[in-house]
């Protein structure tokens, strides 16, 4: 019995976010609570399938709130060995991704503060080469990230929240510690800023959608 | 020769006797590797004595930590497993039943049992006692959607493990055994 | 019009894959992020004679020492993820045990009440 694989359930209350989705790898929620488990009891390769299963979402929300794809990487980094040393603590993988996102965020707010307030945006697009080529409008595509990438980071965050790892606001509220209102009125005002704008890129997908 | 394999098998034989005599309110809980493949969430967790301590020593001292420590200090084993599922059906009471059969022997009492017709849903919770002091406790939970068996080796106290709940950073976890219904509800036995 | 917006939105957000050995790179850090970081030494030109004769020994035997030093900042490092662990899964363990009592007590209470 003591060689089963240990895994707990989500755990409500502060410690997690039971709401939010699975994380991004094809891994579902047991193997997710088996992988979590093992790494807790020091197997580097359940880590390994940990970091995989989230290592889209993270180094994401960090490319896209520092811009510069070498800030990204090294802040992604950073939170997973962080994650490996706050292990003991997390109870749940629905609680490792709340850890995770909340982590990425408030430490890449960080540095942005610390950061001149004008950095430039990569020009080799790095970002859209990356991107697999069947979106519908990547034009479009490619102006809305320009644009998110030009929001003040807590409006930037509240948006990447919201769109990129799909939470709904509360969810958004808890991760980023700041009141529902104050989420609700950053999505609205950000929404605002990112369709102005965007009409005349818009029209192309209006006349050729068929629903 | 052939005595000392006869002797090396009455060993063998008496060994896991030699075992329920050694932990007597420890239950032999079945392989339920098949649920957990099944379950949507799954809780495996066996703790032995020195994991326990090894706990105990994590969760720290003073304060209200403090009554964490003092409340297992009897307790020489921590045994659960609990799975949720989509939908009911998934288990079938010949896995409890393999439990249930053992909460039989000499020693071992049920003390409060509920049972929920509406829900579907069946909590027991057995003592085992060897003379004026208990040295097992067995919690039986079965939902529709659910199934739980909790087993603590040594002594707790009920009533101190039931203010637990939300305290120490202990998390409200998903346990959705709802508490049955006044109506349609057979009512719990103290024995 | 705003759902073709949003949804244009989460196609533009759609998470990025940062490269495949992105958890090799970070393996490294994993297993030396418990090793404080020391600043390379610049090393003078060595006079091997000298260092054979009076040094050679001395490094040899610090080597030893940092080696089993390491192996036991290891072995605390997995200790303490062992023990961390132990007391999560006790503390989910008493939770769930206590969430079952409660519920019994909760049973026998409505049962218990002159309403009822």
């Amino acid at each position: 019995m003591e060689g089963n694989p240990v895994s707990l359930p989500a755990a409500a209350g502060n410690l997690s976010d039971p709401s939010a989705p699975a994380g991004d790898g094809a891994a579902g929620p047991g193997l997710l609570e088996s992988a979590l488990a093992r790494a807790r009891r020091g197997e580097l390769a359940a880590f390994r399938e940990l970091i995989r299963a989230h290592q889209d979402s993270v180094y994401s929300l960090a490319l896209r709130m520092l811009k510069v794809p070498e800030d990204a990487e090294e802040l992604a980094q950073d939170v997973f060995v962080s994650l490996y040393r706050h292990l003991g603590k997390i109870a749940s993988a629905a609680h490792l991704l709340f850890w995770l996102r909340r982590t990425v965020c408030h430490r890449a707010i960080d540095r942005l503060r610390r950061r001149p307030s004008h950095v430039p945006l990569p020009l080799d697009g790095a970002e859209e080469l990356a991107q697999p080529d069947s979106s519908r409008d990547p034009l479009l595509e490619r102006h809305l990230r320009d644009r998110v990438l030009q929001l003040s980071p807590l409006p930037r965050a509240v948006i990447l929240l919201r769109y990129q790892e799909d939470l709904d606001p509360p969810e958004i509220a808890h991760v980023l510690g700041m009141p529902l209102n104050t989420v609700k009125s950053h999505l609205k005002r950000s929404l605002a800023l990112l369709r102005s704008g965007c009409d005349e890129l818009r029209e192309p997908i209006s006349a050729g959608n068929p629903s | 020769m052939r005595l000392r394999s006869v002797i090396l098998s009455c060993a063998l034989l008496a060994l896991p006797a030699l075992a329920a005599a050694a932990d007597p309110g420890r239950l032999q809980l079945p392989d339920f590797s098949a649920l957990s493949k099944k379950a949507t969430q799954s809780v495996d967790i066996s703790l032995d004595p020195s994991l326990l301590h090894l706990a105990g020593g994590a969760i720290g001292s003073g304060g209200d930590k403090a009554d964490v420590n003092d409340l297992i200090k009897g307790v020489r084993g921590i045994y659960v497993r609990s799975y949720t599922f989509d939908r009911p059906g998934e288990y079938s009471k010949a896995d409890v039943k393999a439990v249930q059969a053992q909460l039989l022997a000499p020693g071992w009492q049920a003390v409060v049992s509920t049972h929920d017709l509406k829900q579907g849903s069946d909590v027991d919770i057995y003592l085992r006692r060897s003379g004026d002091h208990t040295d097992g406790l067995a919690i039986i939970a079965a939902e529709p959607r659910q199934l739980t068996i909790v087993n603590i080796v040594g002594a707790i106290d009920l009533a101190r493990l039931a203010q637990l709940q939300g305290q120490f950073g202990v998390p409200k976890v998903g346990i959705t055994a709802s508490a049955p219904a006044k109506n349609g509800s057979a009512i719990a036995q103290t024995h | 019009m705003t759902d073709e917006f949003e949804q244009a939105l989460r196609r533009a957000l759609r998470p990025q894959h940062p490269g495949e050995d992105f958890s090799a790179r970070i393996v490294p850090r994993l297993v030396s992020s418990d090793m404080p970081s020391t600043p390379a030494a610049r090393l003078g030109p060595l006079r091997l004679g000298a260092f054979r004769s009076r040094w050679l020994p001395a490094a040899l035997a610090a080597c030893v020492i940092a080696g089993i030093g390491l192996v036991q900042v290891r072995r605390h490092a997995l200790d303490a993820a062992r023990a961390n662990q132990a007391r999560a899964e006790l503390l989910q363990a008493l939770s769930i045990a206590s969430d079952n009592v409660n519920i019994v007590r909760a049973a026998i209470a409505r049962e218990e009440s002159p309403d009822s």
